[in-house]
């Protein structure tokens, strides 16, 4: 029981930090990001283990986070405010080549970053090229060229 | 929905109307999204102040944790207040010279102690220990005038607020509490 607790635990408690870190938090992994990763997953995996390095407890450990994703998604797809509240709400954060620039100061992104995914996925050379761009939920910036 | 932000060059945020945002069928919601900005911010807020507990010593050692408790007679224990499920702390049992009577300290510690702890070393070891129904006693040799001073190492099992009576030979009791984080 201690270890299905304690995965489920991990999980959620992840879930928010993550949340918290906002849209972007993960989504461009440089390799920093990379090596922050590694280090959040060694810290939680002594967590989670606790002294019990048994294949069952490995075992139940794998089972209760994929269960717990399971259920996540189950639980969004029923629930839409319940879907925003986990995964986030996209922002359309240039509008005919004028960046919106509240949105995009409280997301944290700049005018380089939506010129890097334009350049990077359409090509683009200018921001008066785009009409739309937008911050996905997964924090990746989407373009629609004009 | 909030109002255009002026900047300082002038410029001013044009918001994106509900019928272009119906148009690009994204689902955007300003509603929503305002006030996950404002989660984000109080999320921000209450990790600082996680992270400032912890420096301060509330979630496990640090200086609001240590702590020390006295029978008033010589006999002292050195103790953090919040330690850690599975994590080794220490205590450090100090009896002065006058406290400690004959070639014997008897530490009595109570029985629930050491069912919610694990005593994993005790540095010096005691000569001998005893079990009563509600204590345990254990007997430390000591040198005719010198204190005594004693450090153990234990790893706490049970989670919540445990408290603990110790006593040297037939002093008073010190009565320390002690808080175990998952």
């Amino acid at each position: 029981m201690e270890s299905v607790i304690r995965a489920a635990v991990v999980y959620v408690v992840l879930l928010v930090l993550f949340r918290i870190a906002g849209k972007r938090s993960l989504a461009e992994v440089t390799s920093f990001d990379l090596v922050l990763l590694l280090i959040i997953s060694e810290a939680t995996q002594q967590a989670m283990i606790d002294n019990d390095n048994s294949m069952t407890n490995a075992l139940l450990l794998v089972a209760t986070l994929i269960g717990m994703n399971i259920l996540l998604s189950v639980a969004t797809k029923r629930w839409k405010s319940f879907d925003k509240l986990v995964e986030d709400v996209p922002l359309v954060i240039l509008k005919d080549g004028a960046p919106i620039r509240e949105r995009m100061r409280k997301e944290r992104v700049d005018e380089n970053d939506i010129m890097e995914a334009a350049r990077a996925t359409e090509g683009l050379e200018r921001l008066d090229q785009i009409k739309y761009a937008i911050l996905e939920r997964t924090g990746h910036i989407t373009i629609v060229p004009k | 929905m909030a109002q255009p932000k002026r900047f300082k060059d002038g410029a001013v945020d044009r918001p994106v109307t509900a019928r272009e945002a119906s148009n690009l069928q994204v689902n955007e919601d300003m509603r929503f999204q305002e006030r996950d900005w404002l989660g984000q911010r109080v999320g921000w807020f209450a990790l600082a102040l996680l992270l400032l507990a912890a420096c301060l010593g509330l979630l496990g050692s640090g200086p609001l944790s240590q702590a020390e408790r006295s029978d008033g007679r010589g006999f002292t224990i050195e103790y953090d207040r919040f330690v850690r499920h599975g994590a080794q702390t220490s205590l450090v049992l100090r009896a002065a010279s006058h406290a400690v009577r004959g070639e014997q300290a008897r530490v009595t510690v109570t029985r629930q102690f050491l069912a919610t702890n694990d005593l994993q070393r005790s540095i010096p070891e005691p000569g001998a220990a005893r079990g009563r129904s509600e204590e345990v006693e254990l007997a430390y040799d000591t040198q005719p005038g010198e204190g005594l001073q004693v450090r153990w190492i234990v790893e706490p099992d049970e989670l919540g607020r445990h408290a603990t009576t110790f006593r040297l030979n037939d002093g008073p009791p010190v009565e320390i509490a002690q808080f175990t984080y998952p």
